[in-house]
């Protein structure tokens, strides 16, 4: 621990009230509660020790050096915390029974101003600030038991079982007022409604769990700020904790009501577009291909292309998206189109092929169908002018094939409203997904992942 | 506005900038994502409305015959 460190803290940390010797190594140990505090560890030997009134200190356990306490918040350091202030009392490595690998930390507080107890329990960076509830919890029980729930009377939120399991102590440092090592007589259960915790502690044999507390998730930097610690000091967090808030969790109502509200607005300037400039049809023509004439004979040449043609002239009112539909006369055939459209003004010119073909037939009985005769093509921001088509048509087989051609200004740019609208759910999709996979990891720890 | 996360402020003023984008582009008639078209100033001859002269198939796309 860096010195600067170790000044900062000890800003923070006032020195004990009194202090009691250890039996075993004869260290003072310091303690803050003198009414309530009846077990102590020393700090130099690990010796879990009871101390009370009248009687004569009782050697309880002395813990492995190995699982000796590091504790993030100092014994006797103070936080003002959610609008109370806080004394770290002790700290309880735990683990659990069944899974030796499951560890985490419990710091014990106490109120000052109260002397009311609570809890700040980190496991992988994950904190969870516990305090003991005012009254008991029924547990509904369920076949299979993932479906098992509490329900809050207080508010109506669901919890769902996430854990049960039974306590064991590695090791502690500070001073309690019961004997933690009795901790691990206990099972406990836990349900869910992130980012809050109802926890149930039974006794042993006991069916039902006796003792009830509330918990909910702290952020590390919340705690840092409350107790002047760096964040880093507060351990780096890893995985999903079981009731870590899912990202954009706070805001997702307001996301979904800002993107509802942004693609309304999006429909509407659709809407008023096409209302302030409706579509208009600028040239309509009938056209039949036929075939090119030899240069050299003057004969049709057949199966060539068709001769090209040159439509009237039409004005635009630009700038504008101009809509050309190709309706060929066609069947079991195909016809391709060249299309040059040339402002007769400035030469420029925009080029495009569309190629109608369409087949039918009867099979098995059935009729069916295949492609389209009509086709579109859309010419996006077409300046003000006046314009003309020049055609090359090439027919299936160079044989004479009639077409039509209806050409529209102002025509609406669907596309536009589709990438725009893209963009708008794009955020709240991804959000959407994330939240999904964080639940998914936060079940993955569980016993009782529910079913999807 | 003041209950707005970072991340939501961000995503409503991206969201209104793509809007007014979307808009101009509604009023110029341009499409956003690209066009069926090549535009090109072209010679002057593009614009005398002699267009023939090219060979057949020039756009063909290979298309095959049932």
């Amino acid at each position: 621990m860096s010195q600067e460190r170790l000044d900062k803290i000890s800003l923070r940390v006032s020195p004990p009230v009194d202090s009691v010797p250890c039996p075993d190594c004869g260290t003072a140990v310091g303690y803050y509660d003198e009414v309530n505090s009846t077990h102590f560890v020393c700090p130099k030997c690990l010796v879990l020790f009871q101390v009370e009134d009248g009687k004569p200190t009782k050697r309880i356990v002395e813990f492995k050096k190995q699982f000796r306490v590091q504790p993030a918040l100092p014994i006797g350091s103070t936080g003002a915390f959610r609008g109370r202030t806080w004394r770290v009392l002790g700290v309880l490595h735990c683990y659990e029974a069944k899974d030796q690998t499951a560890r985490w930390l419990e710091y014990v507080l106490r109120e000052e101003k109260t002397g009311e107890a609570a809890q700040l329990a980190v496991y992988d960076g994950h904190w969870t600030f516990i305090e003991p509830a005012k009254s008991g919890f029924d547990i509904e029980r369920a076949r299979p038991a993932r479906d098992t729930i509490v329900t809050d009377p207080a508010d109506g939120t669901v919890y769902s079982i996430y854990h049960q399991y039974s306590p064991r102590l590695a090791a502690a440092i500070g001073e309690f007022d019961w004997n933690p090592t009795d901790d691990s007589t206990l099972n406990i259960w836990e349900f869910i409604a992130p980012p809050r915790m109802l926890v149930g502690e039974a006794a042993p044999g006991a069916k039902v769990p006796n003792a009830w507390y509330r918990a909910e998730h702290v952020d590390a930097d919340e705690l840092a700020a409350a107790f002047g610690v760096s964040r880093q000091d507060l351990g780096k967090r890893t995985g999903v904790g079981a009731i870590q808030p899912a990202p954009g969790e706070e805001d997702s109502g307001l996301l979904l009501k800002l993107a509802v509200g942004l693609a309304a607005l999006a429909i509407v300037v659709f809407l008023g577009l096409q209302m302030l400039r409706p579509d208009k049809v600028v040239m309509r023509q009938y056209y039949a291909t036929q075939p090119e004439l030899s240069p050299e004979t003057g004969i049709p040449v057949i199966g060539g292309a068709g001769r090209p043609i040159v439509s009237e002239s039409f004005d635009v009112e630009g700038p504008t998206a101009l809509s050309v539909v190709l309706t060929a006369e066609i069947t079991n055939s195909w016809l391709e189109v060249g299309a040059t459209l040339v402002n007769d003004q400035t030469g420029q010119t925009y080029e495009f092929v569309e190629a109608p073909e369409y087949y039918e037939g009867l099979d098995g009985g059935e009729n069916w169908t295949e492609g389209s005769r009509e086709v579109q093509a859309t010419l996006g921001g077409i300046p003000a002018g006046r314009y003309h088509f020049n055609f090359s048509p090439y027919s299936d087989g160079g044989k004479p094939t009639g077409f039509q051609v209806i050409v529209m200004e102002n025509t609406p740019l669907t596309s536009n409203l589709i990438v725009v609208l893209v963009i708008i759910l794009i955020w709240p999709v991804i959000q959407v997904l994330r939240r999904r996979n964080h639940e998914q990891q936060r079940w993955y720890n569980s016993e009782f992942t529910p079913d999807e | 506005m003041s209950r707005m996360s970072r991340s939501l402020r961000k995503y409503f003023f991206i969201c209104l900038a793509a809007i007014g984008i979307y808009t101009y582009a509604g009023l110029t008639g341009t499409r956003l994502l690209g066009d069926d078209v090549e535009s090109s100033d072209g010679p002057p001859t593009s614009g005398t409305r002699t267009s023939g002269g090219h060979g057949g198939g020039r756009y063909s796309r290979g298309y095959f015959h049932k």
